[in-house]
């Protein structure tokens, strides 16, 4: 029961993993007149969703059932995000999230983070997050629901500071999103690694655009 | 003798009159050798429905292009293109005009393995790839570069006959892209574009065509820094008919995407990158041939 508890103390926007700096791609999109308003901002969740799902959750599963395997998921994610801005942004909040986890919870998380520094990982994200959960007891379904539910969030947080909507519109499109996170889920909890895709390459392109942005508020 | 080449048009979009009933696999091997200082064509073999075309030139690579028989591929169809650029040597692969991909429940697949060796230079530069309604379409393009290879690899994908309306009505679109040096992965990616996860027509907006170009090893030092440079610096601007970014890979390859509003733009833009491209072989594949 003790990783129920752990599983809300990670859903938490008080967790200080600086996911918050980031839009994942949302900032460029909007810059580039691509998302204006609330249909476009339901499109882009969308894409935001599948994306993860076919992006992500195959690496994110695979390290939390064999997190010895760390160092040649954290090449395979490398070399999948050839967009350096999602590479990079990967990386940092890989890290982040790893050295966060690390400082809270020691005694599982510290040998883990040991083990990637000694595999000499560039601390992507999606495998770092499988195999800090799983060492977190975490179960993988929750781990999975956990990773769509931050990146949901985070898309649309940054979505109020940009203010496309307010922050009740964006809880409301949160709700609203229900059906599409189980869809996700549904299709891709059980995909491997050599399903690994992405889904949204134009949205991947404008995103990979961020660092010609006039202006920023956001790291990616 | 060159051979014409005949760039996309809307009124070639008519499938082909003899449909055949069985599946087609058609295979090419293909290898290039250096003798002095030219590369010449040492093996070209293709079944069909894939044929093979070897127009000479005036620079020193040696020149190959790809056809498919009936004009693009129908259910079933399985292309295999296997191919070997030996030490020193460069090959320029192209293919006579679009690959049209046309209603294909069982799917259609066409498939690159390309070995570069020391030295040595591909520039894999095919026309765009459309894909039609109900079309299933699966691609992979495998690459494994020795130490000191180079690789020009272009790959543009246009929405299908958008001048009828016609825009993404494809039912599914997968391209693998893996480029390994020695053993390992430098690009491992897959497209997935399916309307499983959304309208497409949709989802892709107002763009027409999506293309990407990968630059590595040593033959394109000069280019991946000017094109870096160039369009690293482009203003992103509201609206633009064209997108364009650029992503480093490490020390020595880059990758450039560009999404335009209409295939004949991402065509241009891509053929301005590549506008280095006569000078280092020696004479210009983009030139009309007739």
């Amino acid at each position: 029961m003790g990783s129920a508890w752990r599983v809300l103390q990670l859903a938490d926007s008080g967790f200080p993993t600086g996911g918050f700096a980031h839009s994942g791609g949302l900032e460029a999109a909007v810059q580039q007149g691509e998302v204006r308003e609330r249909e476009s901002l339901e499109r882009f969740v969308r894409e935001l969703l599948w994306q993860t799902g076919h992006g992500a959750l195959p690496l994110l599963g695979a390290a939390w059932r064999e997190p010895s395997t760390l160092g040649a998921l954290d090449a395979r994610a490398d070399a999948f995000l050839t967009n350096h801005v999602a590479n990079r942004a990967s990386r940092t909040q890989g890290r982040a999230f790893l050295d966060t986890c690390a400082r809270i919870f020691p005694g599982p998380v510290g040998p883990l983070r040991q083990a990637a520094r000694e595999a000499r990982v560039r601390y992507h994200h999606a495998p770092l997050f499988g195999a800090v959960l799983r060492v977190l007891d975490v179960e993988l379904s929750d781990a999975q629901q956990l990773l769509l539910s931050l990146t949901l969030r985070g898309a649309l947080s940054a979505a109020v500071r940009i203010g496309i909507v307010g922050t009740h519109e964006s809880h409301q499109m949160q709700n609203r999103c229900a059906p599409l996170l189980d869809s996700v889920l549904e299709t891709c909890a059980g995909l491997g690694v050599e399903s690994l895709a992405q889904t949204s390459p134009l949205m991947d392109l404008l995103g990979s655009t961020h660092d010609r942005l006039y202006s920023r508020l956001f790291l990616s | 003798m060159r051979q014409a080449r005949v760039p996309m048009i809307a009124s070639e979009h008519t499938p082909p009159l003899e449909v055949p009933r069985i599946r087609r696999a058609g295979s090419a091997r293909l290898a290039f050798e250096r003798v002095g200082n030219r590369t010449v064509v040492r093996t070209a073999l293709a079944h069909s429905p894939l044929r093979l075309l070897t127009p000479r030139n005036h620079g020193h690579a040696a020149w190959v292009y790809t056809s498919s028989l009936g004009g693009g591929l129908v259910d079933g169809d399985h292309l295999t293109v296997d191919l070997d650029v030996a030490e020193g040597a460069a090959a320029l692969v192209s293919s006579q005009g679009s690959t049209r991909v046309y209603r294909s429940p069982r799917g259609c697949r066409s498939e690159l393995s390309a070995r570069v060796a020391p030295g040595a230079l591909l520039a894999w530069v095919p026309d765009p790839t459309m894909c039609f309604t109900g079309a299933r379409y699966t691609q992979s393009q495998d690459i494994q570069l020795a130490p000191g290879a180079s690789l020009i690899l272009m790959e543009l994908l246009t929405a299908g006959r958008s001048a009828a309306g016609e825009r993404w009505a494809f039912t599914h679109y997968t391209s693998s892209l893996r480029v390994h040096r020695e053993g390992r992965a430098l690009i491992d990616e897959r497209w997935l574009l399916d309307p499983a996860h959304g309208v497409l027509p949709e989802r892709l907006g107002r763009f027409d065509a999506l293309g990407t170009v990968v630059l590595v090893g040593p033959a394109l030092d000069s280019a991946r820094e000017a094109l870096a440079a160039h369009v690293g610096s482009l203003p992103v601007k509201p609206r633009s008919g064209l997108v364009c970014s650029v992503s480093p890979l490490g020390p020595d390859a880059l990758v450039l995407r560009a999404a335009a509003t209409s295939a004949e733009a991402l065509v241009r833009t891509s053929r301005e990158w590549l506008s280095f491209l006569p000078s280092l072989l020696g004479d210009d594949p983009w030139v009309r041939r007739g």
